[in-house]
C-alpha cells in the first residue's frame, strides 16, 4: 500500500556528483591519464551547493564531477589509445631489457599515435566558439615557443608551439589586425581584432626569463597538446580566408644560403628561420589579384532610419583604415639591443618595413649603409649619429604611436631622453573620473588630429556636399539618396557626373555654380552635441517619483566630480612647486 | 780466524751427472729449441742469403690510410634466444641416416585436384585470400611513418561537409552535455596601469597603494597573533598548572562519585533525582473539582472567548480608517522583497566571476607583481621582468575553475632509515 521508505542520498545532488576516485574507477584510468583526458575533453570539476549532501553526510573536501560529463567521457575512443600506450611501454621495456634490437625498432616503429581533430570539432562546433578560445591558446603557444632545449617538456611540443605562433604573427601582419600594445613588468600584452573578436594575448620578455620548478608541467603540457592542433586548423582557416598559403610559403623563396648563418642550416631549418624574422611577405593563393582595395559594403536599405549609426561605423572604418596605414611609406632600422621580434611585428602589421644587423639573425632585407632608412630605433643613451637624413627613437616612440592611433612628435623620444610615461591603452576613463593631464594630452592630441584631418577630408568631402545639397534643392523629386553608395567610387567620376548634373540644370534654371567656403563640419563633434540634446530631453521625461532617485544619482556624480577637480587642482599646485624650485635652483646657480 | 776468507769457486765436475744436474742450462736448450723451430718451419736463418729475409723498397709508399681501427666487436646476439636452444638439434649428434624420399608414397592427389591446381584457375578462398592481402599491402604503405606524433593540419575543420549517410547499424552519437563557462572572467586579464615597464605617477601610485593594503592586511593579521601570544606568556606557570587540571577534568566523573552513583542503587529516589523528575503532587479527593465548579470554568471560558471575538470584530471594523499605514507597511514589505531579490540577483549574477573551492586547497591571490620605486629604470633594455607568466597561467586557470589548486605530493619513506655500520670498518 504504501511506497518503500525513501532512505537519504538516493536522489538529488547526492546522485549529480561523483568524486574524482569515482569517476576514475568507473572510467578505469590511471589518474594522470585521466587529468589528461579532461584536459582533452574541456571536462571541469563543478563544485556543488550542499557538499554534505553529496558526500554523505560528511564534509571531507573531494573534487566533483558531475556523472553526465563522466558517462560521456566514457564514450572517447582515445581512451583505448591511452591504454595501447601503456601496453607499448610495456612491451618495449621488455625488450630493451631482453637486448631485442630487432623486437626494439620494431616495436619503437609502431608506437600508438592518436588525434585530436574529433575532439576540436566537438568542443568547438563553430569557428567563432573557437575565435572565443583564443585568448589563452595563443598565450599559452607564445609562452612555450619561448622555453629553451633541456625543460622538462617534449622538444616536439616547443618546437610546433613556435611554428604556430610564427604563422599566426603573419597572418596578423597581412590582415593588418592588430589594434593595441602594452608593455607591462610582466609581458608584453596584444589586442587584435580577427573577424569581429577582440583578442588578448601576453607574450613574454625576451631576456631575463626563469622557468620555475613549481609549475607542473605535464598539465601544461597536455594543454599545449591541445592548443596546438586547435591554432594549427584556426590558421589554417584564416590563411584560406585571406587567400594564403598554408603551410606559408614565402614569396621570395631562394633556396641559396644569404648569411653566414644560413649555410650550416638544413633546408627546413633555413625555411623556418627565415619565416620566423617575420620580414617577408607570404604568396598568396591567388597570384595577381589581390592588390585591389576591397570596398566597404554599403547597405542603404537596412539601416537608413537610423543615419547616426551609419555615420559612426563610418567614421570607425575610417580611423581603423588610417591606423592599418600608421607606419606606411617608413622604413625603420633596430639597433642591436632592441627586442627585435617584438618590434618587427608591430612595425610590420602597420605597413612599415624593418630590418636589422644580419649578424643579429637571419632575413635581414637591407643594412644599416641603406640611406632610405627613414627611422632607426636605439636604446642606448647615447649614440654615433652618422646619419642626418634619419631620425633616432627610442622604442616606445613606436609602442606609443600604436595606442596613439597616429605619429607623435619624436622630440621627447630622441635616445638619452627621459621619456614620457607609457600609459596603458586598456584603459577607458569614464565620464566624471580623474584624467591625469598627460593622459588628456593624449586625448586631446588624439582628438585635435582628428579634427585636423577631419577638415582636410571634408574640404573635399564638403565641396562635393554643396553640390549635392544643390542638386537636392533643384531636384526636389525623391530621387533615392545614392550618397553612400557614390562615396564609395571614385571622388573624381562623382564630382564629374554632379558638375554634369548641375550643369545641366544651370542652364534650365539660370542659376550660377560658385565654389563655395567649405563648412568646417566635424563628424564627431556633431554627433556629441547630438547625444547631450538627446540626454536632456530624456532628463526632462523623467516622472516625478523616479525623478528623486535620479537626483540622487546625479548628486553622487556631481561629488565625484568634485573629488576629481580637488585632485587636478593638488596636481597643478605641485607642478607649480616644482617650476617654482627649479627656477630658484637656477637663480642660485 | 778471520772472516771473509774468499771462497773457492766450485768448479764444475764434467764428469759426474750429479754436477750437471745442478748446473742451469735453459738458455742452451731454449737456443737449440729454436734452432731446430727454424729448422721445422722453412731453413735455419742464419744460413738464408739477405735477399730471402729482405726487400728494399724503392717506392714512397701511399698515403697512409690508416688501418681502420677494429670496431668494437658486439657480443653476436644470438638471433635464437638462449632458453629456445634445447629446441634446436644437437650440432654434435649426426644424423643416423639421411631421410630418403620413400618410393612406396606416391602423390596422393587425385588426378582430377591435380589438373584443377595445373590448369591455373584459382578458388574462391584464393582469390579473397589475394584481394585481402592487397589491402593490407596498400595499408602498409599508407601507414603513417612520420617520426613525431604531430601533423600539420591540412583540412578546413570547420568546412560544412554534406552529410555523409547514417548507418544505421552505427552506433547512436553520444551528444556533448551543455554546459555554461565554467567562469565569466576573461582569459587573459589585462593588468593595472600601474605595472607599465614606464609608469605614470598617479597609475603607479594607486598600485602601490594596493599592494600597500594587502601587506596591512597580512600586519594586522600577525599583529593579531603576537598579542594572543603575548597575554599567554602573562599567565604565570604556576597557576597555569593548577587551573589547567581542573579544566581538562570537567566532564570526566571522579572515581569516588562513580562508586557513589553504583551504591545508591535504582530503588531509593534521591533529593537530586526529584529535581530531574517531573513528579505532580499525588492527586487527593478534596481537590477534585465539582461539576458546578467545572461548568463555571466553562461559562469563564466561553465569556472571555466571546470578548475576544468582538474585540476582533471591532478592531476588523475599524480597519478602514488604518488603510494608509497598512498600505505603508505593505509598501516596506515589497520593498524589503524587491531588496532581498535584487541582492539575490546580484550574488546570481557574480557567481560567473567567483572562485570556486574545487579540491582540497583553498586558492590563493597570486601576488602583486611590482617594482619598487628604485627599481623602476623606465628604459626597455633594463627591464628585468618581473613575475612569471608560467605561474600566472596556472594561476589564471585555478582561478577560472579550470583546474583546482594542487600541491607536489610528498615523498615519504614507508620504513625509517636505519645507519649500521659494516663490521670491517668497526674498529
Amino acid at each position: 500500500m504504501g511506497r518503500e521508505r525513501r532512505k537519504k542520498y538516493e536522489k538529488g545532488e547526492a546522485t549529480a556528483f561523483m568524486s574524482r576516485n569515482q569517476a576514475i574507477n568507473k572510467l578505469q584510468l590511471t589518474l594522470a591519464d585521466f587529468r589528461r583526458l579532461c584536459i582533452l575533453k574541456g571536462i571541469y570539476p563543478h563544485e556543488p551547493k550542499h557538499k554534505k549532501r553529496v558526500n554523505k553526510g560528511s564534509t571531507v573536501h573531494k573534487t566533483y564531477y558531475l556523472v553526465k560529463d563522466i558517462n560521456f567521457l566514457a564514450h572517447e575512443p582515445i581512451i583505448n589509445k591511452f591504454r595501447e600506450f601503456k601496453h607499448f611501454v610495456r612491451r618495449l621495456k621488455k625488450a630493451i631489457n631482453k637486448r631485442n634490437k630487432d623486437a626494439e625498432q620494431r616495436i619503437r616503429n609502431n608506437k600508438p599515435k592518436y588525434k585530436l581533430d574529433h575532439i576540436v570539432r566537438e568542443r568547438y562546433p563553430s569557428f567563432q566558439d573557437a575565435l572565443g578560445d583564443l585568448d589563452d591558446c595563443l598565450s599559452m603557444c607564445f609562452l612555450f615557443g619561448t622555453m629553451p632545449q633541456g625543460a622538462r617538456v617534449h622538444m616536439e611540443y616547443i618546437n610546433h608551439a613556435r611554428k604556430l605562433t610564427v604563422e599566426f604573427m603573419h597572418y596578423i601582419i597581412a590582415s593588418k589586425s592588430l589594434r593595441k600594445v602594452f608593455i607591462s613588468i610582466k609581458g608584453i600584452y596584444f589586442q587584435a581584432e580577427v573577424m569581429g573578436q577582440q583578442l588578448t594575448w601576453v607574450v613574454p620578455h625576451g631576456l631575463g626569463y626563469q622557468h620555475p620548478d613549481d609549475v607542473d608541467y605535464r598539465v601544461m603540457q597536455t594543454f599545449v597538446e591541445f592548443y596546438t592542433t586547435l591554432l594549427g586548423f584556426i590558421n589554417f582557416k584564416l590563411y584560406h580566408s585571406i587567400n594564403l598559403h598554408y603551410p606559408p610559403k614565402l614569396e621570395l623563396d631562394a633556396a641559396t644560403p644569404v648569411d653566414e648563418n644560413e649555410e650550416n642550416m638544413t633546408e627546413k631549418e633555413r625555411y623556418q628561420e627565415r619565416l620566423s624574422a617575420l620580414s617577408q611577405t607570404l604568396r598568396s593563393l591567388d597570384e595577381g589579384g589581390g592588390e585591389e582595395e576591397v570596398q566597404l559594403d554599403e547597405f542603404p536599405a537596412v539601416e537608413t532610419d537610423d543615419p547616426d549609426r551609419v555615420e559612426k561605423a563610418k567614421v570607425e572604418a575610417e580611423k581603423i583604415k588610417k591606423l592599418q596605414n600608421l607606419f606606411k611609406g617608413l622604413k625603420f632600422f633596430l639597433n642591436r639591443e632592441v627586442p627585435r621580434e617584438t618590434l618587427v611585428f608591430i612595425i610590420r602589421s602597420f605597413g612599415g618595413e624593418v630590418s636589422w644587423h644580419k649578424s643579429v639573425a637571419v632575413g635581414a632585407t637591407y643594412p644599416e649603409s641603406d640611406e632610405s632608412i627613414t627611422h632607426q630605433i636605439v636604446d642606448r643613451p647615447q649614440t654615433k649619429n652618422q646619419y642626418l637624413s634619419r631620425y633616432y627613437v627610442q622604442p616606445q616612440w613606436v609602442f606609443d604611436c600604436v595606442n596613439n592611433t597616429s605619429l607623435l612628435p619624436m622630440e621627447s623620444y630622441f635616445p638619452g631622453a627621459t621619456l614620457p610615461p607609457h600609459l596603458s591603452p586598456f584603459v577607458e576613463e569614464a565620464e566624471g573620473d580623474y584624467v591625469p593631464p598627460e593622459r588628456q594630452a593624449l586625448i586631446n592630441r588624439q582628438l585635435g588630429l582628428q579634427e585636423d584631418s577631419g577638415v582636410e577630408e571634408d574640404e573635399e568631402g564638403s565641396e562635393d556636399e554643396e553640390e549635392e545639397e544643390d542638386e537636392e534643392e533643384e531636384e526636389e523629386e525623391s530621387e533615392e539618396e545614392e550618397e553612400e553608395p557614390e562615396k564609395g567610387r571614385g571622388k573624381r567620376k562623382r564630382k564629374h557626373e554632379t558638375e554634369a548634373a548641375t550643369a545641366d540644370q544651370a542652364k534650365k534654371l539660370n542659376m550660377s555654380v560658385e565654389a563655395g567656403a567649405p563648412e568646417n563640419f566635424n563628424v564627431e563633434q556633431k554627433l556629441q552635441r547630438q547625444t547631450m540634446e538627446e540626454r536632456r530631453l530624456a532628463e526632462m521625461m523623467i516622472p516625478k517619483k523616479k525623478k528623486r532617485l535620479y537626483d540622487k544619482i546625479m548628486f553622487a556624480k556631481k561629488k565625484k566630480n568634485q573629488e576629481t577637480r580637488k585632485l587636478k587642482e593638488k596636481r597643478e599646485a605641485i607642478e607649480t612647486q616644482k617650476k617654482s624650485e627649479s627656477k630658484k635652483k637656477k637663480k642660485k646657480q | 780466524m778471520e772472516a771473509n776468507v774468499p771462497r773457492k769457486k766450485s768448479r764444475l765436475a764434467k764428469n759426474k751427472k750429479k754436477a750437471w744436474r745442478k748446473v742451469d742450462i735453459t738458455d742452451v736448450e731454449e737456443f737449440l729449441e729454436d734452432e731446430r723451430l727454424q729448422e721445422r718451419t722453412g731453413g735455419l736463418v742464419a744460413e738464408k742469403l739477405d735477399a730471402e729475409l729482405f726487400t728494399l723498397e724503392r717506392k714512397a709508399p701511399a698515403t697512409a690510410t690508416e688501418e681502420p681501427v677494429p670496431k668494437k666487436k658486439r657480443r653476436k646476439e644470438p638471433k635464437v634466444l638462449k632458453c629456445y636452444s634445447h629446441l634446436m638439434p644437437d650440432p654434435k649428434i649426426k644424423l643416423a641416416r639421411k631421410p630418403q624420399p620413400s618410393r612406396k608414397v606416391k602423390d596422393k592427389q587425385a588426378p582430377h585436384i591435380k589438373e584443377k591446381v595445373l590448369s591455373g584457375v584459382k578458388t574462391q578462398k584464393e582469390l579473397k585470400a589475394e584481394d585481402q592481402r592487397k589491402l593490407v599491402q596498400e595499408k602498409r604503405l599508407k601507414k603513417d611513418r612520420t617520426k613525431g606524433s604531430i601533423v600539420v593540419a591540412s583540412y578546413n575543420l570547420w568546412d560544412d561537409e554534406p552529410k555523409k549517410p547514417v548507418d544505421p547499424f552505427a552506433k547512436p552519437l553520444v551528444k556533448r552535455p551543455k554546459r555554461k563557462a565554467p567562469s565569466d572572467l576573461p582569459a587573459v586579464q589585462v593588468p593595472h596601469p600601474g605595472a607599465s615597464y614606464n609608469p605614470d605617477y598617479e597609475d603607479y601610485q594607486e598600485l602601490l597603494s594596493k599592494a600597500h593594503e594587502v601587506e596591512e592586511k597580512k600586519l594586522l593579521e600577525e599583529k593579531k597573533l603576537q598579542k594572543f601570544e603575548e597575554e599567554i606568556k602573562k599567565v604565570d606557570p604556576k597557576t597555569l598548572e593548577r587551573t589547567w587540571l581542573s579544566e581538562m577534568s570537567e566532564g570526566i566523573k571522579d572515581k569516588e562519585e562513580v562508586k557513589e552513583e553504583e551504591e545508591d542503587g535504582d530503588d531509593a529516589i534521591n533529593a537530586e533525582d526529584l529535581d530531574r523528575i517531573s513528579v505532580n503532587p499525588p492527586v487527593r479527593r478534596e481537590s477534585k473539582k465539582t461539576r458546578t465548579q467545572r461548568n463555571k470554568e466553562k461559562k469563564k471560558k466561553m465569556q472571555e472567548k466571546l470578548k475576544a471575538q468582538g474585540k476582533m470584530d471591532k478592531t476588523k471594523a475599524n480597519e478602514i480608517f488604518r488603510l494608509k499605514s497598512m498600505k505603508a507597511e505593505l509598501d516596506e514589505r515589497e520593498a524589503a522583497l524587491q531588496r532581498k531579490a535584487q541582492e539575490r540577483r546580484q550574488k546570481w549574477q557574480s557567481q560567473g566571476l567567483q572562485t570556486r573551492k574545487l579540491g582540497r586547497l583553498k586558492f590563493e591571490e597570486p601576488l602583486l607583481e611590482i617594482k619598487l620605486s628604485d627599481e623602476l629604470e623606465g628604459s626597455l633594455r633594463k627591464l628585468k621582468p618581473e613575475g612569471n607568466l608560467f605561474v600566472d597561467r596556472m594561476k589564471s586557470f585555478e582561478k577560472r575553475n579550470i583546474m583546482e589548486p594542487r600541491q607536489e605530493a610528498k615523498k615519504y619513506r614507508k620504513y625509517k632509515r636505519k645507519t649500521v655500520i659494516k663490521r670491517s670498518h668497526k674498529v
